[in-house]
C-alpha cells in the first residue's frame, strides 16, 4: 500500500517537476531579446530529449565499445584480444554463419509470403478477406517464447513405436519414415531452417498487413490502363503494382531484418544454441549472464553494432530521400 | 500547429517524469536491523519444505530470517550484487558463480569459527569454495549425492541380481540384465539451454574413479587437459556402459531429445522398463506421487562402485547448495552459525518431498523422512571422499558452456570424442 502511494507520489512529483522546469525555462527564454529567444526556444524543448538520448543511448554505446577492449571483469585493458579470440573460435564462426543465414532467409521469406497473402486476400470478398487476414495476423500477437513452445510440440520426438505427438513426426511416420529428432538434424542446417520457420510464421502477418494497405493504395486506374494495353495479371503485378509499393516493401524488409539481427528467444527456448544453431544475440547473452565475461560479451555487441550500421545508414538515407520528394 | 506543439510538450514532459520516477526507486542499504535475507535457487516442493526450517530458525534465534527463491538465480544474483543490492546470505548451487562474486563477499574465516564448523563435515566439502587467496567464501548447507544408482524393488532382487562392488561387476550385471531381455539403464539428458550437464556428471564420475581425487582436482583447475588419457578413458567407460546399443532404453538421439526429469520414469514402472539409473537423490521428486509418498516400496540404491586400478575406496560425486555471506553483522553471523551445524536441516528433512541431505557425517540419520533417503545419507557419510560437481567449479565458459555443448555434440555423434575434448580445451579462458 505504502509502495503504491510512493509510486503515485513519485509520478505526480516527477511529472509536476518536469512541467515546472519546462515552464520556467520557457518563461526565462521569452524574457530574452526576441532574436535570442527565437534561437534558444527550440533547444529548451529539444535539449532535455537530446540530453536523455546522450545519457541513455550514446554513453552506453561508447562504454560498450570501450569495455570490449577490456578483460572478463572489465578491469584490465587487453587490446583486441577479445576480438581475436572470438574470430579464432570455430563455434563463433558457426554462430556468425547461422546469423547470416537467418538474415538472408527470414526477411526474404516473410516479405514474400506476406506479399503473396496480401495479393491473394485482396481478390477475396470483403468478409473472407477479413477472416483470412485475421487468422494470418494472429501469430503476431503471440510472444516469441509462446510461439516456440507451440513449435516444440510440432517438432516433438517420441521413440519409434510410441504414438508420435509431434505434428511433423506424425506426418513423417504416416508417410513411412522413422521418427526423427528434428532439432538435432544439423545436416544442411535443417534444424536452423526449422527454427526460422517459426519466425517467418510470426512475421508474415505483420508484412501482410502493411503490404496489403500499400496494395490498396495503388490507384486502380494504373492497373486498368496496363490491362487495357494488353498486360497479363503477372505483368501488371510486377510492372505496375510492385514499383508503386516498393518503398513499403523495403521498409518492411528492413524492419524484419533488424528484428532478425536480435533473434534470441526462439533459439534459446528450442535448442539453447546446441546442435549448431547458435546465433549472435544468444552468444552475447551466454557470455554476459552465464560466463560473466564482460569484455567478450561487449565485443560481440560491437560486432553486431558494426553489422547493423550499414542497414541503418541505408534506411536513414532513404528516409531523407523520401522526405525530399514530398 | 498550436495543438501539435502542446502535444509534443506533453509527451516530453511525461517522458521526463517517467525518467525521474525511475531515479526515485531503488536505494537502501543493509545495516543490522535484526533481519536476515537469504536467497537461493531452491524451488518447488523442496522450497516449501525449506520454509519450515527457516521458520524454526527464526523462532530459535529470534532473528527475522527469510528465504526467497529466485528463479534464474545465477543471472539475478549477479545483477543484484552489481546493482549494489546484495542479500545478506545467498545460497549458490555452483561454486564457480559464487567465487566470481567473492570480491563483494565476506570471507567465512572472518565471521565464524571455521575449523570447528567444518570438523565433522564429509571430507572434501569444506574446500569447495576456497578462493585463490586461501579463504573460504562458501560452505554447503545441503548436499546431493549424484553417485547414487537407483534400482527397482523388489524386481531387482527377484531377478537374482547382485549389487556390484566394482566397475567390472557393474558391466557384468549390465550384460546379464540385457541378456534377460530388459534394457539395463535409464538415461536421458535434454535440459533446454543446459542440455549436456547430465553427461558431464558421468564423465566426472569416472575421472574421479579412474584418476582419483587429486587428479580430479587438477583436471577441474585445467592443470590436466580434457584431451588427456584419463578423461578419454572416463568418457569411453561411460560410452561402453550407457551408449552401447541395447544398454539403455533410448538411443543416442533419443537421450538428447528426452527431458532429464523423465529419464528414470521407466525404472518405477511396472514391470520396470530398466533396472538401473544414476541420479542424485533429488530424482525422487520427479517420480509419480505414489512413489514420492513411500519411495522405499519402489526403489533402493547403491553407490556407483570403484573402478579397478583406479582410486582405491568409495568416491562420491555430488552437488550442493553453498551459503555465502555478503556482510558480517551480528544477525548474519548468528544465522551462519546455525546454518553450518549438524542440527541444521532436522525440520527440513522431515517435510514431504524435501531434497535435503546433510553435509555433516554426524547428522542424525533417523531424522530423514524415509529409509530411502536415510540410506543415501548414510552411504554418503561413510564415503572415503566426496568431490563436488566439477563442471560447477570450472569457469562458466566451460562448466556451463563448452563442456555441456561439446559432450552433447559427442553423444549425438555430431563430433568425435577427440574433437569434442580438444574444443573444450580450446574454449578454456586464458586466465
Amino acid at each position: 500500500m505504502l509502495k503504491i502511494l510512493n509510486g503515485i507520489l513519485a509520478i505526480l512529483g516527477g511529472v509536476g517537476a518536469s512541467l515546472a522546469l519546462f515552464w520556467l525555462m520557457n518563461f526565462a527564454v521569452e524574457r530574452l531579446p526576441s532574436k535570442w529567444s527565437e534561437r534558444l526556444k527550440p533547444w529548451v524543448f529539444a535539449g532535455p530529449a537530446v540530453l536523455f538520448i546522450t545519457i541513455f543511448l550514446v554513453y552506453p554505446a561508447v562504454r560498450t565499445i570501450v569495455i570490449s577492449f577490456f578483460d572478463k571483469r572489465g578491469e584490465n585493458f587487453i587490446g583486441i584480444d577479445n576480438y581475436t579470440s572470438l574470430f579464432g573460435d570455430s563455434a563463433f564462426h558457426n554462430t556468425i554463419l547461422n546469423t547470416l543465414l537467418w538474415l538472408l532467409i527470414v526477411p526474404a521469406f516473410a516479405v514474400a509470403t506476406g506479399l503473396l497473402v496480401a495479393v491473394l486476400a485482396d481478390r477475396l470478398g470483403p468478409k473472407a478477406e477479413k477472416g483470412t487476414k485475421s487468422l494470418i495476423f494472429l501469430p503476431m500477437a503471440i510472444s516469441m517464447v509462446g510461439a516456440s513452445t507451440i513449435f516444440r510440440f510440432v517438432y516433438e520426438w517420441r521413440p519409434a513405436g510410441d504414438p508420435q505427438i509431434g505434428l511433423l513426426n506424425a506426418v513423417w511416420t504416416a508417410l513411412g519414415g522413422e521418427p526423427q529428432v528434428w532439432l538435432q538434424q544439423s545436416t544442411g542446417r535443417l534444424n536452423s531452417l526449422l527454427l526460422m520457420v517459426i519466425l517467418i510464421w510470426m512475421q508474415t502477418g505483420y508484412c501482410m498487413v502493411l503490404l496489403s494497405s500499400a496494395i490498396k493504395g495503388v490507384p486502380e486506374d494504373t492497373v486498368e490502363a496496363a490491362r487495357m494495353d494488353g498486360a497479363n495479371e503477372v505483368q501488371a503485378f510486377f510492372r505496375i503494382v510492385v514499383p508503386q509499393i516498393w518503398a513499403t516493401v523495403v521498409t518492411v524488409f528492413i524492419t524484419v531484418f533488424i528484428g532478425v539481427m536480435k533473434i534470441f528467444d526462439i533459439v534459446y527456448v528450442m535448442t539453447g544454441g546446441n546442435f549448431n544453431t547458435n546465433v549472435v544475440a544468444l552468444a552475447f547473452f551466454k557470455e554476459l549472464f552465464e560466463f560473466s565475461n564482460d569484455g567478450r560479451s561487449a565485443a560481440i555487441v560491437v560486432i553486431l553494432l558494426i553489422a547493423v550500421t550499414p542497414v541503418m545508414y541505408y534506411q536513414v538515407r532513404r528516409f531523407k530521400a523520401e522526405e525530399a520528394m514530398r | 500547429m498550436r495543438q501539435s506543439r502542446s502535444f509534443r510538450l506533453g509527451a516530453v514532459t511525461a517522458l521526463a517524469g517517467l525518467a525521474l520516477t525511475a531515479c526515485a526507486g531503488g536505494g537502501g542499504g543493509t545495516t543490522d536491523d535484526n533481519k536476515v535475507e537469504i536467497v537461493g535457487a531452491v524451488s518447488g516442493a523442496n522450497a516449501v519444505a525449506l520454509q519450515t526450517e527457516i521458520a524454526a530458525l527464526a523462532a530459535s534465534t529470534g532473528i527475522d530470517v527469510t528465504f526467497t527463491t529466485i528463479p534464474d538465480f545465477d543471472t539475478v544474483i549477479q545483477s543484484r550484487v552489481r546493482g549494489n543490492n546484495p542479500p545478506d546470505i545467498a545460497v549458490f548451487p555452483q561454486p564457480g558463480v559464487l567465487l566470481d562474486l567473492k570480491d563483494d563477499m565476506v570471507a567465512l574465516d572472518d565471521v565464524i569459527d571455521l575449523p570447528t564448523t567444518t570438523k565433522d563435515m564429509i571430507p572434501g566439502l569444506s574446500t569447495v569454495a576456497v578462493a585463490d587467496d586461501g579463504k573460504t567464501y562458501g560452505l554447503p548447507w545441503s548436499i546431493n549425492a549424484k553417485s547414487t544408482v537407483w534400482y527397482p524393488v523388489p524386481e531387482f532382487q527377484d531377478a537374482g541380481y547382485q549389487i556390484p562392488a566394482s566397475q567390472a561387476e557393474l558391466e557384468a550385471l549390465t550384460a546379464q540384465i540385457k541378456a534377460d531381455g530388459t534394457p539395463p539403464w535409464c538415461f536421458a539428458f535434454e535440459a533446454g539451454a543446459a542440455t549436456g550437464w547430465y553427461v558431464t556428471d558421468w564423465i566426472e564420475e569416472y575421472v574421479l574413479r579412474i584418476g582419483g581425487p587429486e587428479v580430479y582436482d587438477q583436471w577441474v583447475k585445467h592443470e590436466i587437459l580434457f584431451d588427456s588419457p584419463v578423461v578419454k578413458q572416463a568418457a569411453e567407460t561411460f560410452e561402453k556402459l550407457i551408449l552401447t546399443p541395447g544398454n539403455a532404453v533410448l538411443d543416442r538421439q533419443g537421450m538428447a531429445a528426452t527431458p532429464w526429469g523423465d529419464a528414470l520414469q521407466p525404472l518405477v514402472a511396472s514391470p520396470p522398463g530398466c533396472f538401473m539409473g544414476r541420479q542424485a537423490n533429488f530424482v525422487i521428486g520427479f517420480w509419480p506421487p505414489e512413489v514420492q509418498a513411500d519411495p522405499s516400496k519402489f526403489v533402493s540404491s547403491f553407490l556407483l562402485p570403484p573402478v579397478e586400478g583406479g582410486f582405491d575406496g568409495q568416491a562420491v560425486l555430488g552437488g550442493g547448495d553453498l551459503a555465502a555471506a555478503f556482510n558480517d553483522n551480528e544477525s548474519t553471523k548468528k544465522i551462519l552459525e546455525a546454518l553450518f551445524s549438524p542440527e541444521f536441516g532436522q525440520t527440513w528433512a522431515q517435510q514431504p518431498n524435501n531434497d535435503f541431505v546433510s553435509p555433516y557425517a554426524t547428522f542424525d540419520n533417523s531424522k530423514y523422512i524415509s529409509s530411502t533417503v536415510a540410506k543415501v545419507g548414510e552411504a554418503v557419510s561413510q564415503a572415503d571422499t566426496f568431490r563436488f560437481d566439477g563442471s560447477d567449479q570450472m569457469p562458466g565458459q566451460v562448466g556451463s558452456g563448452s563442456f555441456w555443448t561439446e559432450m552433447t555434440a559427442w553423444v549425438t555423434e555430431q563430433e568425435t570424442l577427440d574433437q569434442a575434448l580438444k574444443n573444450i580445451d580450446a574454449s578454456w579462458p586464458a586466465s
